[in-house]
């Protein structure tokens, strides 16, 4: 059985008498380690199956399975706890604490995990041991991007996922943050889901999944996935 | 115009939409202006009830009386003076009534067209063997409407032509408002009550007393500048006249009346309570304006820009947010002003009318108040909102359609020191950065729960120190269970024979022998006391320095007398000093202080034998006894109290614990106060408390959004929202421990009536009620607040740029 499996997956939404199906029988899996690409336009569902993998919303119907437990059938507290222990999230617009330093940052996930990570040296391995006791506001974007991936490791999670990580930055530093994240499912063997709609920077992946129209219309392995600095877009 | 009326239609929605925010304002200026008002409109309903009560029963501007009696030539003098209206010649002298042999002294008034009593029940007497008396009649006498009464009047045997009269009715004075009934020479020196007889019935041709009425005076409130400017012009010419003439006449008017004047110093303190009270409420409705305002403005800052890229001025933005916040403070204004001007004014009315008899209080509309407490609550709020909306609005719509960054992290001074701030773990880090983060709202806080704690404090203390009041003047200060008064018949022999006897009972653990007076101090009516020796009162009265709480205070034999505290503060004056005091003859007399004594109610002074007799130049002579029984229980003690008042020699027997009874049930009603401080006081508290927690909320939803994600528990997600304001509530109730023991004590100052101390105490029960009752508020805003964070959005609040 595959680490990761998503089953019959459906997704509906009521916006007053109108309903929308973001999510619509979708169906794939990944093995633990992998490195995955989300692609697809927008409105095709990949953020509403990341975020139902992630825990933080319900599915309407079907089974998500992680590491052989069925999230999709777990009470909200437990939904909680799969989210501290299991979850690291990224996200476009970084969503740090502007009140707290960025070693803080990185403080505010671990204290809440049994297996955390030491976070200055998680720090050191996104390169900012020398921004440590900066607030936010006094960092780059791809540094807060860099505090924010630091955050969600830190924690040593069975999951990384990543929605559109980059979508705010510039081509190099984007082109930084995806390395780092590229790196740190190598050796750190973890497994992370990155959403993007540039499917430019697929060739980085182990596993390719297209979206659309709330399904995952194509999955795709790669045989070769290459390092993103071979990779221009 | 169109425009004007989409805005108009957009803050009606933005009301709907945001109805706890807009009913957080209008609560605020409910209390604001319902507190002002209502306290503001009670002084002059009480003056307004006092003024038509006077007027309805034509009661005197000026009052005339004479050592030598006043004639039907002095009446037609006065009569002819400028100004003058009526003029009344009344009498009124004091008689004895004896019933069952027991002695009671009674004001004897009589019937005219001036000082008219109100009947209460039954009828005004149309025959000469009639009369009326006051309800406080009955609870001393045990006698009925159709009962008769014999009346001994002493000095004047021929005062009354019908001496056995007949209860027909029961009527209430205006010329004895409060429980005063003045002081005699008969019996204690006590007046106990007073009655009404037709004119007829009495014989004398000689008034005792003249009561004049001005022209145009009532067109004037009584004790105003006007009012008074009319009736000190006719008293010039009266003065005038009395020199002129050598006539020996004593001129006075409405406030030498000592319930009337007591009656307007009390609402006098009141009305200075009045400036003080509402300035809380003021204060914390401009700061929830402040807050919530601000963060209606910023939440709508997207919807500014769009109508500021559309065209409309700066001036019709701002127009939405002014309207929303004078709907929210008028509508909340307007109500608070009538329940303001209903509630208040009749509550205080209850606690007063414990000690002042009159006709229900008039309660009025005051536009005045209600235009000032709605002016200044509008000036705070819509000031605020104009405040908040200011700056924005200046702003150009480009930047107003980009969002606003983020309240950016600061370095804390606190982190400088680092020996503490290495001992802190994580999350007291993060409280302590957060509490100077948002540093408006975090001392709202405090201002708030400093509010709340310390107008619950201050209201408990006040039960505390009214309930201390008789205990530590019937226990404390009086340790005696029983006061007789001897019949003023009594030979010496009589006397001591008598006191042989029952010092001897076995009930009896100890007596004291005194003579007991009234006198006169500067208007306060004070009692005297005068044990046969100087150690009579050991063990019965505890003379304790008021200073130093020592109790060894001796009545000295020579020169040197005891007064008691409030009195020495309302006359100014402290050991050493003098005071002049009035005899029985009306003639003045030099006292000087020796030492001055706790005491909680009434005043009294205490002289020694000798010193009375070289002041008095009268014999000494017992006519009361004080007795401490052997801790009797009710029973024994009814039953004794029984047995001592059949005797022949007793006049009358006042037990203690009957005193304590009356005092106690009207203390009661100040629980009125209590709890409509506590009620003001929790509401303020959750008012502000609740909008902060949701500003609060609404500000930092996209890091609790974040925490949430990184899978804090609902209660790990609540601790570190509420931590700082837990931290900040301690500090507020701290704080509002100290301000609740100084405005209790302020309030006491300006309430307290002229003839009772309040013991300046807080029980440390009362503290822990007071951090208590801010608790539960406290609790419940704060399980308001976690179902709010539980229902935070996560991927809606991430979603949008920040």
């Amino acid at each position: 059985m595959a680490y990761i499996e998503f089953k019959n997956v459906c997704k509906e939404y009521k916006m007053g008498e109108v309903k929308i199906k973001a999510l619509n029988d979708t169906n794939f899996q990944i093995e633990e380690g992998e490195l995955v690409v989300i692609v697809g336009p927008s409105g095709a569902g990949k953020t509403t199956a990341l975020n139902i993998l992630g825990g933080m919303d319900h599915v309407t119907s079907g089974d998500v399975i992680v590491a052989g437990k069925n999230i999709a059938s777990l009470k909200n507290k437990e939904l909680i706890k799969y989210r501290r222990e299991d979850i690291g999230f990224v996200f476009q617009f970084y969503n740090l604490v502007q009140n707290l330093t960025a070693i803080e940052n990185v403080e505010l996930a671990t204290q809440i995990c049994k297996n955390s990570l030491n976070p200055k040296e998680v720090m050191e391995k996104v390169g900012l041991a020398e921004r440590v006791n900066n607030f936010p506001s006094q960092l780059s974007g791809g540094e807060q991007q860099r505090v924010a991936i630091a955050r969600a490791i830190a924690k040593n999670p069975k999951l990384l996922l990543c929605d559109e990580p980059t979508g705010a930055l510039d081509y190099k530093t984007g082109k930084q943050i995806l390395k780092l994240l590229q790196d740190t499912a190598r050796k750190e063997k973890m497994t992370v889901l990155i959403i993007t709609h540039n499917a430019a920077i697929a060739p980085m992946a182990d596993k390719i999944i297209q979206f659309k129209n709330g399904m995952a219309e194509k999955v795709e392995i790669n045989q070769n996935p290459k390092p993103i600095e071979e990779i221009e877009w | 115009m169109k425009l004007k009326k989409a805005l108009f239609k957009d803050t009606i929605k933005e009301i709907t939409s945001t109805y706890k925010r807009f009913i957080s304002i209008m609560l605020m200026s409910l209390l604001g202006v319902g507190f002002f008002a209502g306290l503001r409109a009670t002084s002059p309903d009480m003056i307004d009830t006092i003024d038509q009560y006077f007027k309805q029963q034509n009661v005197y501007d000026i009052q005339i009386m004479s050592t030598t009696g006043l004639v039907q030539d002095d009446i037609e003098k006065i009569e002819q003076i400028d100004g003058v209206k009526d003029v009344y010649g009344s009498y009124s002298n004091d008689g004895l009534i004896e019933v069952e042999e027991k002695e009671y002294v009674s004001k004897i008034l009589c019937l005219d067209e001036v000082n008219k009593p109100v009947l209460l029940e039954g009828n005004m007497p149309q025959n000469d063997n009639e009369c009326v008396v006051e309800k406080k009649f009955f609870e001393q006498i045990d006698k009925h409407i159709g009962d008769t009464i014999e009346i001994k009047t002493q000095e004047y045997m021929d005062y009354l032509n019908e001496k056995e009269l007949k209860i027909v009715g029961i009527v209430e004075s205006p010329l004895y408002v409060s429980s005063e009934r003045g002081t005699t020479k008969l019996g204690t020196g006590q007046i106990d009550s007073y009655i009404y007889v037709t004119k007829e019935n009495i014989i004398p041709y000689i008034y005792t007393e003249i009561y004049v009425t001005i022209e145009g005076t009532d067109k004037y409130k009584t004790n105003s500048k006007q009012y008074e400017d009319k009736v000190d012009e006719v008293k010039g010419k009266i003065e005038d006249l009395s020199e002129e003439e050598n006539l020996n006449w004593y001129i006075f008017d409405r406030n030498q009346n000592s319930g009337y004047s007591s009656f307007i110093q009390d609402t006098e303190s009141i009305e200075k309570l009045s400036l003080v009270f509402p300035i809380v409420f003021f204060a914390i409705a401009v700061l929830v304006s402040l807050t919530s305002m601000t963060r209606m403005v910023e939440e709508e800052r997207q919807e500014i820009g769009t109508l500021k890229a559309l065209g409309y001025s700066g001036y019709q933005i701002a127009s939405k947010y002014v309207i929303y916040a004078s709907f929210a403070c008028i509508i909340g204004g307007i109500i608070g002003m009538n329940i303001g001007f209903q509630l208040l004014p009749r509550m205080i009315w209850e606690m007063y009318t414990v000690m002042y008899q009159m006709p229900e209080i008039n309660i009025s509309y005051n536009h005045e108040n209600a235009i000032l407490g709605l002016g200044l609550i509008y000036i705070c709020v819509v000031g605020a909102t104009c405040y908040s909306i200011i700056k924005e609005v200046k702003e150009t719509p480009a930047t107003l359609l980009r969002p606003k960054a983020p309240k950016i992290g600061k370095r804390v001074l606190l982190e400088r020191i680092t020996p503490i701030w290495k001992r802190l773990n994580f999350s007291q880090k993060v409280t302590v950065r957060n509490i100077f983060r948002y540093k408006k709202r975090f001392l709202m806080t405090i201002i708030g729960i400093f509010g709340c704690t310390s107008l619950i404090l201050a209201g408990f203390g006040l039960k505390d120190s009214i309930s201390k009041l008789l205990p530590n003047q019937y226990e404390k200060v009086f340790n005696y269970e029983m006061q007789i008064s001897l019949k003023t018949d009594l030979t010496e022999e009589q006397k001591e024979e008598w006191i042989s006897e029952i010092s001897k009972k076995e009930e009896v653990e100890k007596i004291a022998e005194i003579y007991m007076t009234s006198t006169t101090v500067e208007d306060n009516d004070v009692q005297i006391i005068v044990p046969k020796t100087n150690d009579e009162l050991k063990d019965i009265i505890n003379l304790i320095d008021y200073k130093t709480e020592n109790n060894e205070i001796r009545l000295q034999e020579q020169d040197g007398v005891v007064i008691t505290e409030k009195l020495a503060e309302l006359l100014d004056v402290k050991e050493g000093d003098t005071i002049k005091i009035r005899d029985g003859n009306n003639k003045e007399k030099e006292l000087k202080i020796s030492m001055i004594a706790e005491n909680y109610i009434y005043h009294y002074i205490y002289m020694s034998k000798e010193n009375y007799e070289k002041i008095y130049d009268q014999d000494y002579s017992t006519n009361v006894i004080l007795v401490k029984d052997k801790e009797l229980n009710e029973k024994e003690q009814d039953d004794f109290s029984t047995e001592i008042i059949s005797q022949n020699e007793v006049s009358t027997v006042i037990l203690t614990s009957d005193i304590m009874g009356i005092l106690d049930n009207t203390m009661n009603s100040l629980n009125y106060v209590v709890l409509i401080l506590i009620v003001s006081a929790g509401l303020l508290a959750f008012v502000v408390l609740y909008n902060l927690s949701n500003v609060n909320i609404s500000e930092r939803v996209r890091e609790l959004a974040t925490i949430k994600v990184l899978g804090f528990y609902d209660k790990e997600v609540y601790s570190y929202v509420t931590r700082e304001t837990i931290l900040l509530t301690i500090i507020g109730i701290i704080l509002g421990l100290v301000g609740g023991y100084f405005l209790n004590f302020y309030i006491i100052g300006t309430c307290e009536i002229d003839a009772m101390r309040f013991p300046k105490v807080i029980d440390p029960i009362s503290y822990v009620y007071a951090v208590l009752i801010t608790v539960v508020f406290t609790v419940i805003v704060n399980i308001a607040t976690y179902f709010a964070l539980k229902k935070i959005d996560m991927i809606g609040s991430l979603k949008s740029v920040e």
